[in-house]
């Protein structure tokens, strides 16, 4: 019975400190359900992107596919490049798609803003602001994710290489995928960031102009 | 040369929400500053539309609208939060932010306007004391009562001290006892100059005070002067 009233109280105290002692709130809330997915599902299209990116350097610098036929090297550098496309192009219409959500979501909100004297930039800040960090912070974890992966694959990429590749240096897969992949570590979320950044300012400045 | 007084003026004002539905037929009307009206009338008789005119937050079907000599037409739909800043609003429904709490909601306007905060922390705690709420500061929306939330949506209006404040039924969902303290701050407002336009249908509200009331009917406007 006392541990029960101590465990309640606490609760309530924890109750009462979060009401009191707030953190800093944006304006548009952007700790919805939606966000959550939206972050989930960027992390994931970034790590495939970093794999990709990571393969795909790998490849180009292997002496065996430097031998290939040069309309084979490019159609294959041309099949990497649209699928590296193709997942920027998702991330995009994801962020687009989330853009419209979260202006839906607040709309309550952005209708107070510009009854208060909000101009549309500053209404066009705010979202851009709650993508940004959701491009950046997906990006972070998605090609953290990447590399991560890469080491752990590291040994097993090494031993096929030599089983494939008689006369492969040790170092071979050491210079070409792990220092290439800290190139594919910074690189992508600053795309991605850039991607969110581009496709919530088109997204929203078209909606704002009906409010 | 004479000096004019008029802070909102409306001409020949017309408005529709479709072909089939006119609001208002030929409307004219003189606010003028350090007024205090009241805008009457059934339900769905155009009370929110005219307060929604005023504001510049819809824009005629005909007709025009002046803001301090202003026309509202005119303005590019871009610069118009630029007049948005010089009015207040308060709401039936409150408006206030629940992921904001008390005083974040209150400085919102501020924030909104690009203002530092460190200049106008002091101002804000001193106006949610003047409301009463200098025990909520801190407080979230969803944990104040009826009353409290709607002095605290007053608070949000005068905070950026506006030319004048419209306020939409402020009272219909509050108990008597809040009403009346509500009344009181904007007379207290209206003391210190600066225009009030209310919307209500409380008949005790007209009793209360010595005001001009904007009776609508039949899609027009009579105007009655009580003293």
């Amino acid at each position: 019975m006392t541990l029960l009233n101590k465990v309640l109280n606490q609760s309530m105290e924890r109750k009462q400190i979060k009401q009191l002692a707030p953190k800093p709130a944006d304006i548009i809330s952007n700790d919805a359900f939606y966000n959550r997915y939206l972050l989930i599902m960027i992390t994931l299209l970034c790590y495939l992107k970093s794999i990709l990116l990571s393969s795909y350097l790998i490849l180009i610098k292997n002496p065996e596919f430097l031998e290939l036929s040069i309309s084979i090297i490019q159609a294959s550098q041309l099949a990497w490049g649209f699928l590296i496309l193709l997942v920027l192009i998702i991330i995009a219409y994801i962020i687009t798609y989330g853009t419209h959500t979260s202006i839906m979501y607040n709309t309550n909100t952005i209708n107070l803003l510009t009854l208060i004297g909000a101009s549309n930039n500053f209404i066009i800040k705010r979202v851009i602001f709650s993508f940004a960090k959701i491009g950046i912070l997906a990006g972070l974890v998605g090609s953290s994710m990447g590399l991560l992966t890469i080491l752990v694959m590291y040994p097993f990429l090494r031993q096929i290489s030599i089983l494939f590749n008689d006369n492969i240096s040790n170092d071979f897969i050491y210079d070409t995928s792990i220092l290439n992949d800290f190139a594919v570590f910074l690189s992508i979320p600053i795309f991605c960031f850039l991607i969110c950044i581009i496709s919530s300012y088109l997204t929203v400045r078209k909606i704002i102009k009906n409010y | 040369m004479a000096i004019n007084n008029n802070l909102i003026k409306l001409e020949n004002v017309y408005h529709r929400y479709n072909i089939t539905r006119d609001i208002f037929t030929d409307i004219s009307l003189d606010i003028v500053k350090g007024g205090f009206y009241f805008i009457t009338g059934s339900s769905g008789s155009g009370k929110t539309t005219l307060l929604k005119l005023i504001s510049s937050a819809l824009s005629p079907s005909n007709g025009d609208i002046f803001f301090l000599g202003n026309k509202i037409n005119q303005v590019p739909k871009n610069e118009l939060y630029k007049i948005k800043r010089q009015i207040g609003f308060v709401f039936q429904d409150f408006r206030l932010l629940p992921h904001l709490t008390t005083y974040e909601n209150v400085a919102l306007p501020l924030r909104v306007h690009d203002k530092n905060e460190k200049d106008y922390k002091k101002d804000v705690v001193e106006l949610l004391s003047w409301v009463n709420l200098e025990h909520c500061i801190h407080t979230y929306p969803n944990y104040l009562s009826g009353g409290e939330q709607q002095r605290a949506a007053i608070a949000r209006a005068v905070v950026t001290s506006p030319k004048i404040i419209l306020a939409d039924e402020p009272t219909g969902n509050v108990d008597q006892s809040n009403s009346s303290k509500i009344l009181t701050l904007f007379q207290e407002m209206n003391k210190l100059g600066t225009t009030i336009v209310i919307a209500t249908h409380d008949e005790k509200l007209l009793s209360d005070i010595n005001a001009t009331i904007i009776e609508i009917a039949d899609k027009k406007i009579n105007l009655n002067k009580r003293k």
